[in-house]
């Protein structure tokens, strides 16, 4: 226990009376204090521990967490580990919060400042608990893509297999599929043809498994549009899934007309389009545009 | 009744549409994404089937009265302890609440708009003149935002008056980015909603220059993803939060007339259109997650700004996604919600209600001011006048004509 009993709260003068919030007297006392600690700019053992305790109530007091940073910055010896554990049981509790995830970052930067290298092994556990949870967790998926920019870990084997995994689980997990796209794609280096097809094959059999699954189309549309690729090479793949008698998706009929756009055979995309107009009925304004932009 | 028998007739015309392209995802393996998907189709086939099972005279109206009261209650009195999950938004309080009223057509009086000017003021930073997310905290980018916003709403031109446009200016200036970003605070994280929260800062207290947009707007189109929506930070997933943030606020730095050129509108329109679903009616933020009633304005809201970039007007089915929101959207007793398995709370009462009021108006882009026109075609939406709300500007978000009123006190 820290001793505060030196420590006076101040309160605003006149409080605006609109939407005041109840809170409970422990909670005014914490934040009082810590903020009170603030303006003193002090960096000591039990402002950390002040912030710990307004953090777990609050976890979006961006505030606090700015001010934690400065403290952890000023005690040279406390364990910068200790503080990504803590911050890890933090995130646990609170999947959806904007500030858990950057104040992680900053710390492992502080890492890096400080003993010159970080080892990322320690990450995967708390991130594998947390998608875990949320397989489609913003926050989390966002910071992984940090990860991935900050140590260079494009195309790297760990990161493809964990993609592998969360679409083997759930094949419409999008946001596994977008970190796969960054981790092929994201900084910008060619691809050789070999691992060009390996992708490719990889979708189309995501596809056949999933012919209504929206994410894997778009994953094989962006691959083939970001790579410059010829787009009717895909005729076959959208034939085979837009046979009204058969299994079909209308993600097949879509690519399937702009495939025929593409090769100026606009009758037969149009027709394509009016098929969507009656089956997709919600979006018939939509494809009837799609059909009238088609120029003879 | 004309109006409440097509909403009738509408809903019955998509419960019917049974035979749609994706019948075969039952065959597909089972998953999370699948089952969730289903459990909620599920309770919104429910509702559907019932209001079908009745009278069309018995066709879900707005329940204005209710929401109203649910509004100014907490616009009367405190809020309950568990509101502290909510200390550090007070400026989002305020916005959410006056801001719902007002799309209610209700008069803000002046002891309201005096009580939001105070309370506005009282979460600035005396550090930077910024706003906080309340008293003692320090600045930040969407409290600022949501700050000037309810004054903007409430008229609360005193206070307004009283913010220090040059200590803000050079606050926004240091949370600006080489890279073209903003952060939202000290030490915080640059993301799509800085960026828009800064230069609808920046304009609304006139001091945008070019020093502020440096870069804005290739920073914001390396967040348009593969699938044509855009991400918080480049490389990230699309997502309908940041996707509105980015394409407003590539409106206001551009014109929504100009989106083209910056970036791949088509893709962008695609991904949109396919927010919406089939049985739903309303949209979802990701490809392959769950319908939410908050997307009908941060999806829903692109709309205007697509129907003006294109010259094409409805490529979103607005009485769909009004259907979803009358029929799925309104909590019982009061207030509007994600869906039918969750509770109202502030958040999705204001962006429910900025949905629903898109789906009732057109907007018209001239002389860099939106003009919103209630629509009368009746092949796309009637508009009755229970269920009518006011409407919205589609890049800033309060009713049309408030935020050049705001502008115009700061000009002058």
């Amino acid at each position: 226990m820290y001793d505060y009993s030196d420590i006076v709260i101040e309160e605003p003068v006149e409080p605006s009376p609109l939407c005041q919030i109840l809170y409970s007297d422990e909670f005014k006392q914490l934040i009082g204090i810590a903020k009170a600690l603030m303006r003193s700019n002090e960096h000591s053992e039990r402002a950390l521990k002040i912030t710990e305790r307004v953090i777990e109530k609050v976890a979006a007091h961006y505030t606090i967490w700015s001010y934690r940073l400065s403290i952890v910055k000023g005690l040279q010896n406390y364990s910068l580990d200790k503080e990504l554990d803590w911050c890890g049981q933090i995130a646990v509790h609170n999947p959806k919060n904007y500030q858990i995830w950057h104040y992680r970052s900053l710390i492992i930067e502080l890492i890096l400042e400080r003993i010159g290298s970080f080892d990322l092994k320690q990450e995967y556990p708390i991130l594998e608990k947390m998608l875990d949870q949320d397989s489609k967790n913003y926050h989390v998926w966002s910071y992984r893509r940090w990860l991935v920019e900050r140590f260079n870990l494009f195309r790297d084997t760990n990161e493809f297999k964990y993609t592998e995994k969360m679409l083997e689980e759930d094949v419409r997990n999008n946001s596994a599929w977008n970190h796969r796209f960054f981790v092929l794609l994201g900084d910008k280096k060619t691809l050789t043809n070999d691992q060009i097809q390996a992708e490719i094959d990889y979708v189309t059999a995501k596809v056949d498994i999933a012919p209504t699954n929206p994410s894997s189309w778009n994953y094989l549309k962006g691959i083939y549009n970001k790579l410059n690729m010829d787009v009717t090479n895909l005729q076959p793949l959208a034939t085979k899934y837009s046979d009204l008698n058969s299994v079909h998706s209308q993600y097949a009929f879509e690519l399937l007309a702009e495939i025929l756009e593409k090769q100026k055979l606009f009758e037969q995309a149009i027709d394509i389009y009016a098929l969507l107009e009656e089956k997709d009925s919600i979006r018939k304004r939509y494809w009837r545009w799609r059909s009238s932009r088609l120029s003879f | 009744m004309a109006q409440i028998n097509l909403n009738y007739d509408k809903l019955q015309e998509l419960f019917e549409a049974s035979d749609r392209v994706d019948e075969f995802r039952i065959k597909e393996p089972a998953s999370r994404t699948i089952e969730s998907q289903m459990e909620v189709e599920m309770d919104i086939l429910k509702i559907y089937e019932d209001i079908l099972s009745q009278e069309k005279s018995q066709f879900p109206i707005l329940t204005r009265k209710r929401h109203s009261k649910y509004i100014n209650t907490f616009l009367s009195r405190p809020l309950p302890a568990p509101f502290t999950a909510l200390d550090a938004s007070h400026p989002w309080i305020i916005y959410w609440l006056v801001n719902s009223k007002a799309l209610l057509g209700e008069e803000i009086d002046s002891e309201l708009s005096e009580n939001i000017g105070h309370k506005v003021l009282e979460c600035v930073d005396s550090e930077t003149g910024a706003i906080g997310g309340g008293n003692g905290q320090m600045a930040h980018m969407a409290a600022t935002y949501a700050g000037l916003l309810a004054l903007t709403v409430s008229k609360s031109y005193k206070a307004a008056a009283q913010l220090e446009r040059s200590k803000i200016y050079n606050w926004l200036l240091e949370m600006k980015q080489p890279d073209g970003s903003f952060i939202m605070h000290y030490n915080g994280e640059a993301d799509t909603r800085a960026v828009y929260c800064a230069i609808c800062v920046a304009s609304l207290l006139d001091i945008m220059d070019d020093k502020l947009a440096y870069k804005a707007i290739d920073w914001l189109a390396s967040c348009q993803t593969y699938e044509g929506g855009f991400s918080g930070y480049p490389g990230d997933e699309a997502h309908g939060g940041y996707t509105f943030c980015a394409v407003a606020a590539l409106s206001m730095l551009k014109s929504p007339s100009d989106l083209a050129s910056v970036i791949d509108l088509d893709n962008l329109i695609s991904w949109t259109v396919q927010r919406q679903y089939s049985l739903e009616g309303g949209l979802s933020g990701r490809t392959n997650k769950l319908v939410d009633g908050c997307y009908s304005h941060w999806v829903g809201g692109l709309t205007p700004l697509l129907e003006i970039a294109t010259g094409q007007k409805d490529l979103l089915n607005r009485i769909q996604l009004q259907n979803y929101i009358l029929c799925c959207c309104q909590d019982e007793p009061a207030g509007l919600r994600d869906k039918p398995s969750a509770r109202a709370d502030f958040y999705h009462t204001n962006y429910v209600l900025c949905g629903l009021s898109m789906t009732q108006h057109y907007q018209e882009y001239k002389d860099g001011e939106y003009i919103g026109h209630r629509i009368s075609d009746p092949s796309v939406t009637e508009v009755s006048d229970i269920n009518h709300v006011r409407s919205l500007d589609p890049v800033y978000g309060v009713p049309n004509g408030l935020a050049s009123q705001m502008i115009a006190l700061y000009r002058a």
